[in-house]
């Protein structure tokens, strides 16, 4: 135990260890993580990364430059370098990984509980070692007086400045996830593979510089560690988004059986399953009478990787959605999904909501909920959503039938169209 | 000053204010990185400047402060003209650079490193030359991390090396940083322990 008490007393690792926690617990509370996804939340929670691996960094290079200005890294001990490095080094990976786990737990509690996901866990866990390691070299090679700042700076501006440069697929070499996860999302392998090559390649370059080889096959040594790691991680995620994700597999999805039709969500979502099945059976029944085509498959898969012909449903409140919400929600999936106008953008979403509130009324939403949510149109010189609503509502099934397809037809444009096609005729 | 210049590798420092002033004028010198929901966007140029201050601590950390403070050498003036030279130069060297339409930012650069320069001013004299740029590097840090003041285009008054190179009152901030490092540097007797050497 006293030595134990020295090592608090004279390591900064353990002496600011408090201090690192609290910050990551904080930063922590920033983030905002969608539902109860325990992957997006573990991946906003490792978030902290950028300032957890520069202080793991830093107050491993105290420790390398300790063993320096002691003398002691030369000297002629009977343990192996590696261990007495480890010994000078675990209290600044393990405070560093309990700052992270706080932070993960945080962020998971603030979703909505969970067990957190061990992926984007383990490749911050291998950040912080990799850093660490290259901290303690830097240390041991150089003054502190340069070594600090480095170690400080370094780990900010790969963890900071990577993910804010072009190409933009950069950022899933350095085990920053912080844009996964939506929930229709997973973790892609790519960049777990790509991040974790790098860190092994920084681990490698490490091991290199420390070692007693001459400086040339040191130097080359190194530099081929990192440029081999570098390149194979690289070619790995090179075209991928800004996030760093796939498609989530579909056996996660819970569906359950309602009228004619299919309902299937994802697990964070299963509270609102129960009622759902209960009200879209009335729902089905409703659009059936007044026109409206519904498909048999409602599931909040990425539309890209559901089945053809289903509606994609999007999911948010976690199991208090209500009835109105239901109905808004099974609404919004009929809507179509909006071009990729190469000039200018898409100017037809703006009248989405017309076909919404329709689709809204139609399923049987009080007028009150309607009006509440459909207060104003996107446009004042647009005419009111109500007014168009209540006359579809008047309207014979051939007028209705002949405004969904106009309407729908807008929602497809690029540029200009008539305002006067969103009346009733 | 021969072996001063020499003890304080003085060449060293010179090669620092090239770099800096090379790193600027390449097209990753204005890429502003925001890391936190919390933090202040950061040029890279933030990062730039700390090269040089770091350079001068480090040839400084060299000194033996028990044997240069009986010595009839003004050292520690030298050291403090070393580091505001030094400054001085890069930002020199900078504001030449944006004027010549080299660098987009040099502005930016001039005012973090004469912060900085403060700030290592304000920690040698609570400490050692030797880690005195950790808390330059530390202050940086908190920026990125927590220097978000009311909307992401203004940082919080206490992060104004990430403001706009017009805004007047950053200028006085570092212009305070360097007045309260001088004036610690100079009141503060420095330390005179074997931690002063490198």
């Amino acid at each position: 135990m006293r030595g134990m008490a020295t090592r608090v007393r004279t390591m900064p690792a353990l002496f600011l260890a408090p201090g690192l926690v609290a910050g990551a617990i904080w930063y922590a509370s920033l983030v905002h993580p969608a539902d109860a996804y325990p992957v997006s939340a573990t991946a906003l929670g490792t978030a902290g990364l950028a300032f957890i691996v520069p202080f793991a960094a830093a107050t491993a290079a105290w420790e390398g430059s300790r063993l320096r200005r002691g003398g002691f890294w030369h000297g002629p001990w009977v343990r192996p370098h590696a261990e007495i490095l480890a010994d000078r080094l675990w209290p600044a990976v393990v405070v560093s990984i309990v700052a992270v786990l706080a932070g993960v737990e945080a962020s998971v509690l603030e979703s909505g509980g969970g067990l957190p996901d061990g992926r984007p866990i383990g490749v911050a866990a291998l950040d912080i070692v990799a850093f660490a390691a290259a901290g303690a070299a830097t240390g041991l090679l150089l003054p502190f007086a340069i070594a600090g700042p480095l170690a400080i700076v370094v780990p900010l501006f790969w963890l900071a400045f990577v993910p804010a440069m072009d190409p933009v697929w950069l950022r899933h070499i350095t085990g920053m996830f912080r844009d996964c996860c939506a929930a229709t999302e997973d973790l892609s392998i790519r960049p777990i593979v790509a991040s974790s090559l790098v860190d092994l390649g920084i681990l490698a370059a490490t091991a290199f510089a420390i070692s007693n080889v001459t400086e040339i096959r040191r130097g080359i040594a190194m530099g081929a560690s990192l440029v081999v790691a570098g390149s194979v991680a690289t070619a790995l995620v090179a075209g991928m988004s800004y996030a760093p994700t796939s498609n989530r597999s579909l056996a996660d999805l819970t569906c359950a059986r309602a009228s004619a039709a299919t309902i299937c969500v994802w697990p964070e979502h299963q509270a609102d399953l129960i009622p759902m099945v209960r009200v879209l059976p009335t729902v089905l029944a409703r659009w059936s009478d007044a026109g409206i085509p519904a498909p048999d498959l409602f599931t909040e898969a990425e539309s890209s990787a559901a089945p053809a012909g289903s509606a994609t449903l999007v999911l948010s409140g976690g199991g208090a959605l209500g009835d109105d919400g239901i109905i808004e929600a099974l609404s919004s999936s009929l809507l179509p999904t909006y071009p990729n106008c190469l000039n200018g953008g898409s100017t037809g979403w703006q009248v989405a909501e017309y076909l919404q509130a329709w689709y809204e009324a139609a399923a049987g939403m009080p007028d009150a909920s309607l009006a509440a949510r459909h207060e104003r149109p996107f446009d004042p010189s647009y005419p009111p959503v109500m007014d168009v609503v209540q006359k579809l509502s008047r309207a014979t099934l051939d007028s209705r039938l002949a405004w969904t397809t106009r309407v729908t037809g807008i929602t497809q444009a690029c540029g200009d169209w008539a305002v006067d096609q969103l009346q009733v005729r | 000053m021969g072996l001063w210049w020499r003890s304080r590798r003085g060449g060293l420092v010179v090669a620092s204010i090239a770099l800096s002033g090379l790193l600027l004028v390449t097209p990753l010198a204005p890429i502003q990185a925001m890391p936190s929901p919390a933090g202040a966007s950061v040029a890279l140029a933030c990062l730039i400047g700390l090269i040089t201050p770091a350079a001068v601590a480090a040839g400084c950390a060299r000194s033996d402060p028990w044997l240069e403070s009986a010595g009839t050498r003004p050292t520690r003036a030298y050291d403090y003209l070393l580091l505001m030279g030094a400054v001085s130069g890069v930002a020199g060297l900078s504001l030449l650079e944006q004027s010549a339409g080299l660098a987009a930012i040099g502005q930016v650069c001039s005012r973090a490193g004469l912060a900085y320069a403060g700030m290592l001013l304000i920690g040698r004299s609570f400490g050692a030359w030797r880690s005195a740029a950790v808390l330059p590097a530390t202050y940086l840090t908190l920026v990125a991390v927590a220097g978000r003041g009311d909307d992401v285009l203004h940082p919080a008054w206490w992060a104004w090396i990430a403001s706009d190179a017009g805004e007047l009152s950053s200028w006085l901030l570092t212009t305070f940083c360097l007045a309260l490092g001088t004036l610690l540097y100079w009141r503060r007797s420095p330390p005179l322990t074997s931690a002063g050497a490198a």
